[in-house]
């Protein structure tokens, strides 16, 4: 799994660090059952705070994406692939609306026009 | 001659040489021999065991034999360095097997009787020597080809990883084996039955000690960033880190399972820099495919060139915890550049994940 950051980027490092862990998820370099790197070392690698990890570990796990548990490591769950290609869709539509202008109401109702 | 062919040579002339020593005494003094001959001897030299002459014949000629056959297959298969620890193991002891089945041979040379056959005790340092000897010469024969054998992509088609100023990256990856953990789990198991059965105690340890390397190196995880590459087994120990700076060259390359170990997932190895063109702190890297060669073309980008780098002014402002990040430009932006003279020697690094199982240090 190849985690890159910008530092010069606006977005903050933690999401960063999720967002490619994310992806790693979605195209099946991390399966589920696997341990991602503990944070320390991952955090070593990249040459960041250890909480700079610890925080995008626990907003993967916010976003249902893995399990961590005490001693046991950061272990993604299963389903996660399939939740991560959604996520990963809906960032970038997101990212694409906010780009165009489009608020969050204007985004809402494209979403509903695309569902019906 | 070329590094495999010289393996080859060296390898099988020890194995031709390790066969002769082995068989030869006893073919040439066969009908001198006693039966049953003396196959067993004190500290002093004397004989205190023996076994029919046809069966220690086979037995200890055999053995040497076998250690020499071994020696020439695994010299023919080896086909990466990681393997020349266990190819001067292998030599070694076909060495001594084969000094020791002729030494019995000749000691029972014209005895009546195999209470009358005698090992010199020089016999037994013959045997170490030999032992000694054949290890060195198989393994300097495994490592001379280092810097001249690897990766046969040309430069031009190595991946690259391309890092803008700011950017920094890290690569992580962990090989599972299939089967390490199976029998590690299975050992423990089988060593807490026996533990409570009538067997002695050291039975039940000794599955026990089997299992457990099996457990401990059944997964292997590897790590490469900014601070250089760092290698663990499963539970997190035992583990290796090899700092940036001893990094010379990083490429990928592929292992069979059936090289000695069962496959390999990183070594780390020491040889001369500067051997290949490109190889050198900041220089670009050997790789082939897939992920290795992703995470090869990682630390290519990271080589650091001696001297002073030049920040970004972000990493500047958020020293000393981006500071690594400078020093990953100053990598990126000096790839090209030729080897520096004061190289002597230098970390040479070869990431697999595909067929890891095993990892092989040979410092």
């Amino acid at each position: 799994m190849l985690v890159k950051v910008d530092a010069c980027s606006t977005e903050p490092i933690f999401r960063q660090v999720a967002a490619q862990v994310r992806a790693a998820v979605a195209t099946g370099e991390v399966e589920p059952g696997d341990r991602l790197p503990p944070a320390r070392e991952l955090a070593g690698a990249l040459g960041v705070n250890m909480h700079t990890v610890l925080r995008a570990y626990a907003l993967l796990r916010d976003e249902g994406l893995v399990e961590m548990r005490r001693r046991r490591g950061v272990i993604v769950q299963g389903g996660a692939p399939a939740r991560a290609r959604l996520l990963g869709l809906a960032t970038d539509l997101t990212a694409e609306a906010r780009r165009q202008g489009m608020d969050l109401v204007a985004t809402y109702r494209l979403l509903e026009e695309a569902w019906s | 001659m070329s590094p495999a062919s010289r393996r080859r040579a060296v390898t099988g002339g020890l194995a031709a040489a390790a066969a002769l020593v082995a068989g030869v005494p006893w073919i040439s003094v066969w009908g001198e021999l006693p039966d049953p001959v003396a196959t067993h001897f004190a500290l002093g030299g004397d004989a205190d065991g023996h076994l029919p002459r046809l069966v220690a014949a086979a037995s200890t000629a055999g053995l040497g034999l076998v250690g020499a056959v071994a020696l020439a297959v695994l010299g023919a298969r080896a086909r990466a360095r990681p393997v020349a620890g266990a190819t001067a193991l292998v030599a070694g002891l076909a060495a001594v097997l084969a000094v020791l089945s002729g030494a019995v041979a000749l000691a029972n040379r014209g005895v009546g009787s195999w209470h009358d056959a005698r090992l010199a005790g020089w016999v037994v340092l013959l045997a170490w020597a030999a032992m000694a000897g054949a290890a060195v010469m198989a393994l300097r024969a495994m490592r001379s080809d280092a810097a001249t054998e690897g990766s046969t992509t040309p430069p031009g088609a190595r991946p690259r990883l391309k890092l803008g100023e700011g950017d920094r990256a890290a690569w992580t990856g962990t090989a599972t084996s299939r089967w390490a953990l199976p029998v590690g789990a299975a050992s423990g198991a089988l060593a807490v039955l026996v533990w409570f059965t009538s067997a002695p105690a050291w039975v039940a340890l000794t599955i026990l000690a089997t299992g457990l390397p099996c457990l401990a190196f059944g997964s292997l995880r590897v790590t490469a960033g900014v601070r250089g590459v760092r290698v663990a087994a499963g539970p997190g120990w035992p583990r290796v880190s090899v700092p940036l700076e001893r990094i010379a060259v990083a490429e990928a390359i592929d292992l069979q399972p059936s090289t000695w170990g069962g496959g390999v997932t990183a070594a780390v190895e020491r040889s001369p820099a500067g051997r290949r063109g490109c190889c050198g702190p900041g220089t670009p890297c050997a790789s082939s495919s897939s992920t290795a060669a992703q995470n090869a073309g990682l630390r290519r980008t990271r080589c650091p060139r001696p001297g002073p780098a030049r920040p970004t002014p972000r990493t500047a402002q958020n020293a000393p915890d981006r500071a690594s990040g400078s020093q990953l430009q100053a990598g990126h932006r000096a790839a090209g550049s030729a080897p520096p003279a004061g190289a002597a020697r230098s970390r040479h690094i070869r990431p697999r994940r595909k067929l890891g199982r095993v990892l092989t240090f040979a410092p």
